[in-house]
């Protein structure tokens, strides 16, 4: 449920495929995953899963798999 | 918000988009990151049917871009520039050492944020064409002196207040320069959730995303009311949105408004509302379902309503279809459909006009009249870049030609009538003082207007800095009252012994009446009759409004050069064909200064 929406998610503000958005998918393989598309994903994130990220978290979120982790850790929490 | 993004960007890349003057650039310049605010901008435009270009100068090169005239930003060809400057960056000091300054520092502190403010408006100012939209500085959400603030000799609160009051008077030493109040807007907002201290760690962005709109929206009213995309009436509705209620059912005695209980004081406050924009100088209109006498009777029996008939340049009461009553009123008023808004409690009536005449902007009132005021502020429209004297005036010199039409209705002969006006005209070359009121000739004229050029105040200084222009204003009064400024006229004079008449351009109010001939006769007595030049030409560029002055040029001896060209009709009239129109029902009071 969760990863669904974070995949339609990070698709749409990447501008990428669904299909491309894989748990492997890391930061330096997508092309537009700059510096303002990181903050756009965070705010984007937190938003839609009503979280608060600490800046260390949103520094080291570099991975789709890395998004997973804290969504889950926080949704548990 | 990303997909909307999408297909507002893919609109704005097509040729047609904005054609002409509503396709505007805006340069973001600060000591901030200011993404994602101008994706937002260029949505809350779109909405507006304005389509935008931004151009973001690089972090904190705001000084550098504007002293070093950086190509980029030159090519770029702002039409406005937005400066946000944070405080954090600019004073530090300030924003986290506050209490370890004492008052001396704090207002050098201040001066040389002013200083810094003040340059980079003058470089912009001077430099570009461009408008200045200046932000000002919202002031923390705690102090660091806890409650104590206040009690202070120079506390925080009073720091900001201090601030923000130096920057208005900046702002109000030049036409070009608005304040966009983030304060004021943050405070709205709750300045908890309009900033953000972590996106500020990471990345310089001050604002939480969930402010932007708000904040787009606001830099969007500014360009709106610097380009003079306005209205310029406003059409109510009578029961349950003037006074609680149906007259027709409950009587003059039995509506609620006025005083004693809530719900009349909620539609009490709202008519004082309604005021504030007619002092604005934004018309009002009356379109009511109801018999006429019972709306005489009342407004005759509740003196305790705010509003009176008289504040309203049109009525229209009947049993008749409300649309062909709004059609009615925009004629009277001589006003483009586009320039009403039209305030119903009535799904269905609502429904109806944005069927019938989509141009008129229609507005449903919400279920509970408390909420009618903040309605009238989320509109846009009756914003205004300044209000000027012109402004409080205009609502009853549209009262006046009321009483002229039904003046006129006594006469068979319409020069009989125009005897009896008395009108008096001066025409001079344009001022300093006039600036304000040409520009807004410039922006809002849509039907006696020959060449609709949208000139912005930057483009009115440069003309009348120059000896290429000759700038004419016309200002008019008769025996209902005084017109006051009504007409400009434009004359290029680059080439030897033909003059150009750019721009042409008569309110709406003082339409049909000879004034513009008075003008025109004013122009060839001093430039043809006395041999200064061998002819004048002329262009006549049709637009959706402006058929009224279509056979002006004709109509005055000009003849037609070249027709049938997409951007008009050319005319000239050589000195030699030159006869004066009789418009002898006109006073042209002589002036010294031309």
């Amino acid at each position: 449920m969760n990863e669904e929406k974070l995949k339609q998610l990070v698709s749409e503000v990447l501008d990428i495929q669904e299909s491309v958005v894989t748990r492997d998918l890391t930061s330096d393989m997508a092309e537009t995953w700059d510096s303002l598309a990181h903050l756009r994903l965070v705010t984007a994130i937190e938003q839609e899963f009503s979280i608060s990220l600490t800046m260390e978290e949103i520094n080291s979120m570099t991975s789709y798999q890395k998004m997973l982790e804290y969504i889950e850790k926080y949704a548990a929490g | 918000m990303r997909k909307l993004l999408r297909a507002v960007r893919k609109y704005n890349d097509t040729p047609e988009a904005g054609h002409g003057w509503k396709r505007l650039h805006i340069a973001y310049l600060g000591n901030v990151t200011f993404d994602p605010l101008p994706d937002y901008v260029e949505v809350a435009a779109a909405c507006r049917g304005i389509s935008t270009r931004a151009y973001i100068a690089g972090y904190g090169q705001y000084m550098q871009e504007l002293i070093a005239d950086s190509a980029a930003l030159n090519e770029f060809a702002a039409d406005f520039i937005f400066i946000n400057l944070d405080l954090r960056e600019l004073a530090p000091d300030i924003a986290t050492g506050f209490t370890s300054l004492d008052k001396q520092q704090l207002q050098d502190s201040r001066e040389r944020i002013l200083s810094t403010v003040r340059e980079c408006i003058r470089l912009a100012l001077a430099k570009q064409q461009a408008n200045v939209i200046m932000a000002n500085f919202p002031a923390p959400a705690s102090y660091q002196y806890g409650i104590a603030d206040q009690k202070q000799a120079y506390g925080e609160g009073e720091f900001y207040t201090e601030l923000n009051a130096e920057l208005r008077n900046i702002a109000r030493e030049d036409a070009r320069v608005q304040v966009l109040d983030v304060e004021r807007l943050a405070a709205l907002h709750g300045k908890a959730a309009a900033f953000s201290e972590k996106l500020y760690y990471l990345a310089k962005i001050p604002w939480q995303e969930a402010f932007c709109p708000l904040l787009a929206d606001q830099l969007v009213r500014h360009v709106e009311a610097a380009r003079g995309l306005v209205k310029k009436c406003l059409v109510l509705d009578l029961d349950n949105t003037l006074w609680g209620g149906v007259l027709g059912e409950s009587g003059p005695h039995g509506i609620k408004v006025g005083h004693g209980d809530g719900e009349s004081e909620a539609f009490f406050d709202f008519q004082r509302r309604i005021i504030a924009l007619k002092n604005r100088g934004i018309l009002l209109g009356i379109c009511s379902k109801n018999n006429p006498e019972d709306v005489q009777e009342v407004f005759q029996q509740r003196p305790d309503m705010p509003l009176s008939l008289a504040d309203f340049s049109a009525v229209e009461v009947s049993w008749n279809m409300k649309h062909e009553n709004l059609e009615r009123i925009a004629a009277n008023l001589n006003i483009g459909l586009d320039s009403l808004v039209y305030i119903d409690d009535n799904p269905a009536e609502c429904e109806l006009i944005r069927q019938m005449l989509p141009d008129i902007t229609t507005v449903l009132l919400p279920a509970d009249p408390a909420e009618y005021p903040a309605l009238l502020d989320r509109l846009h429209g009756f914003d205004k870049a300044v209000i000027e004297e012109e402004d409080r005036l205009k609502t009853r010199q549209y009262a006046e030609n009321a009483s002229r039409n039904a003046f006129q209705a006594g006469f068979d002969d319409l020069t009989a009538y125009f005897e009896s006006l008395q009108t008096k005209v001066t025409i001079r070359l344009a001022g300093e003082q006039d600036k304000q009121r040409i520009h807004q000739l410039f922006a809002k004229t849509n039907q006696f207007n020959l060449t609709t050029r949208r000139y912005s105040i930057a483009d009115i200084e440069g003309i009348m800095a120059t000896d290429r222009y000759r700038l004419y204003v016309c200002a008019a009064s008769d025996r209902f009252g005084d017109l006051g400024k009504i007409g400009v006229l434009l004359l290029d004079m680059q080439l030897p012994e033909v003059a150009v008449i750019d721009s042409f351009i008569l309110s709406c109010r003082a339409m049909g009446r000879g004034i513009e001939t008075a003008m025109m006769n004013y122009i060839k007595e001093h430039y043809l009759a006395n041999g200064f030049l061998k002819a004048l030409t002329a262009e006549f560029i049709p637009t959706r409004k402006n058929m009224p002055a279509e056979n002006f040029y004709p109509q005055q001896g000009f003849t037609v050069v070249e027709s049938g060209v997409e951007s008009g009709t050319r005319y000239e009239l050589r000195a030699a064909d030159a006869r004066l129109s009789d418009c002898h029902w006109i006073d042209v009071i002589k002036q010294v200064n031309t």
